[in-house]
């Protein structure tokens, strides 16, 4: 980083919040376009440390979102915020408002096992559990209560074919998942999240641990799902944000800094550091 | 889950097996605890299982020693405290504040042989040399006409009653036993180390008295089943089984045991004395 | 560091590392090897006529036919011995008085030491205790006793200054001229003729009672109560240690009262058993009376309090060692967070769960001093499964202690004390491995 860039940090830093591009509503083919997550001066804390800097966003239903920036600028930290993953870090707690289909995300009274069910997640690993094909795809369904065998069958297998995986595994539901290649295990873990019938799907980089034949056919698979879906991916790859995404936000230092249609930021960027980070002008 | 519940279901079936093959040996005919002495142990094992045979009465024997089997029967947690010795003012103290009123009966006599390792020349000591060498003031086996060795002395644990009898009826209260006497766990475990240790000395019941040892005469006297009767061995003591109040039923039929002529041969068998 | 140099440290780390390794495996070997030998020799031994009497009389098993015809050949060649002794004992009533004095004395440790060998002899009353109703039911023991008779062990004390040596003399010259003289070399020559022996193999020692405390029979009883012991000290230390594992591991907050209750724990890992017993009798029986008396109930408690901090331990190192991405996978289903405990940590946690459990099932069947005073007794029979909760139990662990050091006749029955060890070292081995194969068949499952 130059000298020059570190002093714009901290003056950004500075005017806390930053006069930023906010999506308006727009309607899909689809029917979506609404606001689906909304982040007003939003703030994510670790201790004392700020990870997330007031964010203010709307995130459109049934688009993809891209979030790119720098590694360690917040990008999990905003992701796992919108469906509360970081209640499992203690000493992470949250400033502002989040809201999802205009309910507030952190809100006394909010359900979070309710709320997770509805924003499914695919991480960074393929974590399938160790039991078999079957049981993993089942595992959502049964916890929330389905029990006839004829009916997990048949969820199963609409994951699956929505994963693109059912052709590679159909014989072989009752094998074990980890058994699977490392590009079919986070096509599984998609189906997976997809059989609790979510609403929005965040992934972590769902890419980072694999080849470019599994990585095409994860993007591919993103196709498939945008405008069924509110997909929002984190990635550090800037041609796959190009390629799968309609908006994209550039986190940098825990600041939302630009946020914008995907074909705009890529190639008129408003603000001097998306510039450079899309130039790779810093790492 | 799956997997845990089959454990489980795995250690479940084998408690029942094991129950199953046990269950025809369980009896019903009541039973008896008994808990205590190491030294009265032969004889309470052996009463045991010649009672069971006979009536059908379950008895179990415990050997914690003679404080444990005191404790036993001040918490109520055993029919019968076999000790070989008389209980403490202090336990019979305690017992009153539970509740408890020991009763005592002596069921046999038994001498505590001075015992040394064969190899040792020395074949008698008076009462004041014993109690010299187990005070300190003695250490060499060639002051009481023995070859020129280190006295190792081996004495019991505080809980035993052999120790207490020891410490009554040869140390008295002004000559504690010196620090560097060594303990062990029982007459079996005493005999043991005076067995392999030329130049030890210890005491254990005269039931426990084999070949291995060699019991020394004291003031003169021979400890054997005659000299402990008529009262010339001067280290003798009764043995004794403790119960809450007067026994009834079975416990008092097992006491009464060593009145019968069966019961008066088996502890003479043992190697001890009829009172 | 240059190349050679690294090689010689890497050699030398090599030689160190392989050298422990063997230093070990003797060690075990040692220890091992006389424990499975004298075990082995419990089950496996030459039998004489005497056991196989025994067998028959106390426990109604054997040949009837083959026993009959055995102790007839035998009776005819005691009879001979008998008529010496007859006859040494008549001659002793014409001897002077003070001659037969003297052989009277030389007399008694020949005679003791005969009916040691065959059994009360002609003449003597049946003793009471049934170890002095039946000879020698071992050859080797035989063996033993024969030298006893044949020689007299006497000690040297010519040198006032030093201790004594032991040496034997032949009893044949001490009774020379004698009616007795010939006696011992016919015991010597015949004593196979009077004692028929046999290989045995004797099963029952693991499923018989014991007779007059362990000096024959078997050990059924401390068998079944080291069973009954050491399964319900897990039946109650299993799932208490796993709950607390789970508390501390997922629910427990970083803090003063769980860094307490932390170090309380491994506090108590390292509590010598004794501590334990002596609570469990304070605890259990005397305060809690869970039973009126000692019991396998009181002994499994002390037993669980024991293995507790254990469990927990290798409870909460399994479940560490689950990859938190399962937990996060399951909770971005919807899945609660006990649920997800249920479903997705704990079987993933099973095989080092299990570990630790049946690692603590072995030391629970391998401790004494909890259940000196909370469960063991040194006779008993074995108990039903309905007398747990009230009935204390023999088990394997005390009852060594108790032959080993305790017994009356210690020196007598090594073999039973060996027996016992070999069983209790088999059983814990038989856990570990069981606890082994079963890691390795959960992990395959998990791993697919
Ligand atoms: N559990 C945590 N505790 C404290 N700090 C954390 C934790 N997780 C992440 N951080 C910090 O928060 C910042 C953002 O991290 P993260 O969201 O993982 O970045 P990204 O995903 O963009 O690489 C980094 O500085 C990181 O060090
Ligand atoms: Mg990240």
């Amino acid at each position: 980083m130059t000298a020059e860039h570190k002093e714009s940090a901290v003056e950004a830093q500075a005017t806390a919040t930053r006069d930023i591009y906010i999506p308006s509503e727009r309607a899909s083919v689809s029917g979506g376009g609404r606001p689906h997550v909304v982040a007003k001066d939003f703030s994510i804390y670790y201790g004392d440390f700020q990870a997330v800097k007031k964010v203010n966003a709307d995130i459109l239903s049934q688009y993809v979102t891209a979030i790119i920036g720098p590694s360690g600028c917040g990008k999990s930290t905003f992701l796992r915020a919108i469906n509360r993953m970081n209640d499992l870090i203690p000493s992470c707690h949250t400033t502002g408002m989040l809201q999802f289909d205009g309910e507030d995300v952190y809100g006394k009274l909010t359900d979070e096992v309710l709320l997770r069910k509805k924003i499914g997640m695919v991480f960074q690993k393929p974590n399938p559990f160790p039991k078999s094909i079957f049981d993993n795809i089942a595992y959502g369904p049964r916890l929330h209560g389905m029990t006839d065998r004829k009916q997990l069958q048949a969820i199963v297998e609409k994951s699956l074919r929505k994963a693109a995986l059912w052709d590679e595994v159909s014989d072989r539901l009752d094998r074990n998942a980890l058994g699977l290649s490392g590009g079919q295990q986070q096509r599984l873990c998609v189906a997976r999240t997809l059989a609790v019938e979510p609403e929005i799907l965040l992934l972590d980089e769902p890419t980072s641990a694999l080849d470019p034949k599994a990585t095409a056919k994860i993007e591919d698979l993103i196709q498939e799902l945008r405008g069924s879906y509110t997909i929002m991916i984190v990635t550090h790859n800037m041609q796959q944000a190009s390629r799968v995404s309609d908006y994209t936000m550039f986190f940098y230092e825990g600041e939302l800094v630009e946020y914008a249609e995907t074909a705009q930021l890529f190639t008129n960027p408003k603000d001097r550091m998306t510039e450079d980070y899309i130039t790779g002008r810093f790492s | 889950m799956y997997i845990k519940m089959k454990l489980f279901r795995n250690i479940l079936l084998g408690a029942a097996v094991l129950g199953v093959m046990s269950a025809g040996e369980a009896s019903a005919a009541g039973k008896i605890v008994m808990d205590g002495s190491t030294t009265v142990g032969p004889i309470a094992k052996s009463f045991a299982a010649y009672f069971t045979k006979t009536t059908g009465t379950e008895v179990t024997v415990s050997e914690s020693g003679s404080g444990n089997g005191a404790k036993s029967i001040i918490n109520g947690t055993c029919d019968i405290a076999n000790m070989s010795r008389g209980m403490k003012d202090k336990e019979v103290a305690a017992a009153k504040a539970k509740g408890v009123s020991p009763v005592e009966h002596i069921v046999a006599l038994d001498g505590l042989a001075v015992v040394v390792n064969p190899g040792n020349r020395v074949t008698a000591l008076s009462k004041s040399q014993i109690r010299d060498i187990y005070s300190g003031k003695i250490t060499n086996w060639s002051k009481v006409g023995g070859p020129n060795a280190q006295i190792v002395k081996i004495q019991r644990e505080s809980n035993s009653g052999t120790q207490d009898t020891f410490k009554s009826l040869v140390m008295g209260k002004q000559y504690p036993i010196s620090k560097r006497a060594e303990s062990q766990a029982s007459n079996g475990a005493v005999k043991n180390r005076v067995s392999t240790t030329p130049a030890a000395i210890g005491f254990i019941g005269l039931g426990f008295v084999d070949s291995s040892v060699k019991p020394l005469l004291v003031e003169g006297v021979a400890p054997s089943a005659e000299t402990v009767k008529n009262g010339t061995y001067p280290i003798s003591r009764p043995l004794f089984m403790y119960t809450n109040g007067q026994p009834t039923g079975v416990v008092k039929q097992f006491i009464d045991l060593n009145k019968t002529s069966n019961g008066m041969r088996m502890i003479s068998e043992l190697g001890f004395v009829n009172k | 560091m240059n190349l050679g140099t690294r090689k010689i440290l890497d050699n030398s780390f090599t030689a160190v590392g392989m050298g422990s390794i063997v230093v070990m495996a003797l060690a075990l070997l040692v220890v091992l090897t006389p424990i499975v030998y004298n075990g082995v020799g419990s089950v496996f031994f030459t039998g004489t006529i005497e056991h196989r009497t025994m067998l028959y009389k106390e426990f109604g098993r054997g040949d009837a036919k083959a026993i009959e015809t055995q102790t007839a050949t035998a009776d005819r060649y005691r009879a001979e011995a008998y008529r010496m002794l007859s006859d040494f004992e008549q001659e002793m009533e014409g001897m002077s008085l003070e001659a037969s004095r003297q052989y009277r004395s030389k007399y008694a440790p020949v005679r003791a030491a005969m009916s040691s060998l065959l059994g009360p002899l002609p003449g003597d009353p049946v003793p009471m205790l049934t170890r002095f109703q039946y000879g020698q039911t071992r050859w080797e023991k035989a063996e033993e006793k024969l030298h006893n008779i044949l020689y007299e062990k006497k000690w040297d004390y010519s040198d006032p200054t030093v201790m004594a040596k032991a040496f034997d003399v032949p009893r044949a010259e001490e009774f020379a001229g004698t009616k007795l003289a010939p006696l011992f070399s016919y015991a010597e020559r015949h004593l196979a003729d009077m004692m028929q022996p046999q290989f045995t193999v004797y099963w029952g020692f693991f499923t018989d009672r014991s007779l007059d405390a362990h000096i024959f029979g078997g050990i059924w009883p401390e068998i079944q109560g080291t069973f009954f012991l050491a399964i319900g000290a897990m039946l109650f230390a299993f799932p208490l240690g796993v709950i607390a594992a789970v508390y501390f591991t997922e629910y427990a907050k970083e803090g003063f009262f769980t860094s307490i209750l932390r170090s309380a724990n491994s506090t108590l890992a390292g509590v010598p058993s004794i501590v334990f017993g002596l609570f469990g009798l304070a605890f259990f029986i005397n305060t809690m009376k869970v039973s009126e008396s000692k019991s396998v109930l009181a002994g499994a408690l002390t037993l669980a309090i024991m293995i507790l901090p254990t469990i927990i331990r290798a409870a909460e190192e399994a479940i560490l060692s689950v990859p938190k991405t399962y937990k996060e996978a399951s909770l971005g289903l919807g899945s609660t967070k006990w649920n997800t405990i249920v479903t997705v940590i704990l079987p993933a946690a099973l095989p080092g769960i299990i570990t630790g459990g049946i690692i603590s099932l072995g030391r629970a069947a391998g401790e004494t001093a909890p259940i000196i005073f909370t469960a063991a007794v040194s006779v008993g029979s074995a108990i039903g499964i309905a007398d747990v909760f009230s009935s204390p139990t023999p088990a394997l662990s005390w009852n060594i202690y108790n032959l080993a050091s305790e017994h009356e006749m210690a020196s007598e029955i090594r073999h039973v004390q060996y027996g016992m060890v070999l069983s209790l070292v088999s059983i814990v081995l038989l856990l570990n491995l069981s606890a082994i194969l079963l890691r390795a068949k959960i992990s395959q499952k998990l791993k697919g």
